[in-house]
């Protein structure tokens, strides 16, 4: 039986829920450990074991559980969860869960770092690091409160800038004074993100060892997609979104999804990714990485 | 130059501020307090980055920083965007903390810690798994939201069960008996971490990147951290080597260069561990044993 933690109905776990059942596999989706599930996991120095009782009378011992796709994490819905009560009940969930897919023996996609769950968003500066490690570069930003510096890098990119906040993946084109007036604004209560992306924009979803993209225009540097996977090898990822832009003399990353979620991309497309992704739960063996808190289970 | 990014009401921040002074290392406070409206802050993240930030009158390159000393963000976080829409201050909070945090993430020159790098603290039970791997015993654990595998957890340790918080928001740990699981357990919306206690001497470790203060704490309380200071008796000691090695080696497991282990040493000389809290508290352990925790800090800081 398949498992898919957090998320909500997508596109992509549409369809993947088709592939399942043209497979005759089973599939539970597991959005929080609230009162609907009943769980228990217990731990020692050498073992581990858990039980999870779904909705519908499901109950699923560890091994009874063959893969896990990993989505994005639970966030509280501000309108009816405000409050502390509220706001500790869900961190206290969001931080068993990830343990808890951690511990599983199955193969999991994405068992993935601590900040790619608990952040509210990875901006690009935590990719950084490793973007520039497998030969990649990030698009020109600057980060500022000050309209003098903000003006000036929209100068030295012909104007060509756009307002990317760090919390979300939206980006809004500052051409008029108009918009000007309400960056400046924005950038009164706290330093904004103008960055400068030049047009077109791919997004490429990295699956395993393979890479499919929005467009069958793809970018025309023909090691792209070795340095896309090394990007997801590197950030510990079996499944990552990246978009890219062509800058004057390089490709450049402008976002990185830690939890795709495949907006720009055909239906087409979408199958074939939900596709290979079953092919990654099925192929035991594989993401089951050796390293640590795997060891001992 | 050392940038201090810490709150200037933190007691740990002024202690630091104080001993970098007194040791004449350079240094600026970044006050989170006031984050963001009273600093002007500009980064630019192109392949030559370059920064400043500037605040009534000073002002800094972030090219003349040697390091930065970053304390606790989520305690800056704790105060609430005043915005009616709850959607809307949630994302100005979320804009406020991300922006913060890249811009440190951005910085060129050592970063005492790095932010991406504490959100491990986040998940009690994630730590304790990566702990598992090395040497150290971890307690015997149930998380669990149904209160028939508890009360079962609960007999087969003989009633010596801790309660403690699975998240980043610790409320401390607390021995709990039958009444506790059923109230903690009523709604089962919630699974709760419990631990068998672990009868034994805490000591709590810092480590500077490879180099170690180690310090034993004797207390009757089940939590020293929140006991009475003049109940709780600190001393440094010197560890068997194997453990402090270990401690190194956890530290830099989590992409750390400074954190606080906390251990507990039983009768018969196993080591238990069961966090390590990227922001640790270490003042309170340099005043009363006079480790040199802040030297060791200043000179990571400075390159030294």
């Amino acid at each position: 039986m398949y498992l898919v933690l957090g998320g909500t109905n997508t596109p992509l776990l549409e369809r993947i829920q088709i592939v399942c059942n043209e497979q005759s596999e089973s599939i539970v989706s597991l959005v929080h450990l609230d009162s609907k599930i009943v769980f228990a996991w217990s731990f020692d120095s050498k073992d581990s074991n858990s039980v999870v009782e779904a909705a519908m009378g499901v109950r699923l011992g560890e091994q009874e559980i063959t893969g896990v796709l990993v989505q994005k994490p639970p966030r509280l819905d501000p309108a009816a969860d405000f409050g502390e009560q509220a706001e500790h009940s869900q961190m206290e969930r969001n931080a068993v869960i990830f343990a808890w897919f951690w511990s599983l023996p199955c193969p999991v996609i994405n068992r993935c770092s601590p900040v790619f769950w608990f952040a509210p968003r990875a901006p690009l500066s935590f990719w950084k690091p490793l973007v520039v490690k497998c030969g990649l570069r990030t698009v020109d930003s600057v980060f500022s409160n000050v309209e003098s510096e903000l003006r000036a890098f929209a100068s030295d990119h012909n104007g060509n800038v756009s307002y990317s906040p760090l919390c979300d993946c939206e980006i809004y084109r500052i051409a008029s004074e108009n918009d000007w007036d309400g960056l400046n604004k924005m950038a009164a209560i706290c330093p904004v993100n103008l960055v400068s992306i030049p047009a077109p924009l791919y997004s490429a979803c990295v699956v395993g060892g393979e890479v499919f993209w929005n467009t069958t225009v793809i970018p025309p540097y023909f090691d792209t997609e070795d340095r896309l996977r090394k990007l997801a090898v590197l950030a510990g990822l079996d499944f990552l979104e990246v978009r890219l832009a062509i800058g004057k003399d390089f490709l450049r990353v402008v976002a990185v999804e830690a939890f795709p979620d495949l907006g720009g991309f055909n239906e087409e497309s979408i199958r074939k990714i939900a596709e290979t992704l079953i092919k990654l739960l099925q192929s035991s063996g594989t993401l089951v990485p050796s390293g640590p808190v795997r060891r001992r289970i | 130059m050392i940038l201090v990014c810490g709150s200037a009401g933190d007691g740990v921040t002024r202690f630091f501020c104080k001993r970098l002074q007194i040791m004449g290392a350079q240094n600026r406070l970044f006050d989170l307090s006031r984050y963001a409206t009273a600093h002007r802050i500009t980064q630019c993240r192109s392949d030559r980055g370059s920064g400043s930030i500037s605040w009534p009158g000073d002002s800094i390159r972030t090219s003349e920083l040697t390091g930065a000393f970053v304390r606790d963000l989520s305690r800056w976080s704790d105060q609430k965007d005043s915005a009616s829409d709850p959607a809307l201050a949630v994302a100005l909070h979320a804009e406020k903390s991300l922006g913060l945090e890249s811009f440190l993430a951005e910085l060129d020159c050592v970063v005492v810690n790095r932010v991406a790098s504490n959100w491990s603290n986040h998940s009690k039970p994630y730590q304790t798994l990566v702990i598992r791997d090395g040497i150290f015993e971890i307690p015997r654990t149930l998380i669990t939201n149904n209160a028939q595998d508890a009360r079962r957890f609960y007999e087969e340790t003989g009633g010596q069960i801790i309660h403690k918080s699975s998240s980043g928001h610790s409320f401390g740990t607390r021995l709990v008996g039958l009444d506790d699981l059923c109230s903690l357990l009523s709604t089962r919306d919630t699974p709760v971490q419990l631990q068998e206690r672990v009868a034994g001497t805490d000591i709590r470790v810092h480590v500077v990147r490879e180099q170690i203060f180690a310090t034993r704490i004797r207390s009757q309380a089940i939590d020293y951290r929140r006991a009475e200071h003049d109940e709780i008796r600190l001393e440094a000691i010197e560890l068997p080597m194997s453990i402090a090695a270990e401690c190194v080696r956890i530290t830099a497991q989590f992409g750390l260069l400074f954190s606080g282990v906390d251990l507990r040493e039983t009768v018969d000389g196993r080591y238990y561990c069961f966090e390590v809290n990227p922001v640790p508290d270490f003042a309170f352990y340099e005043e009363r044993t006079g480790q040199q925790i802040s030297v060791a800090l200043r000179d990571l800081l400075t390159g030294n």
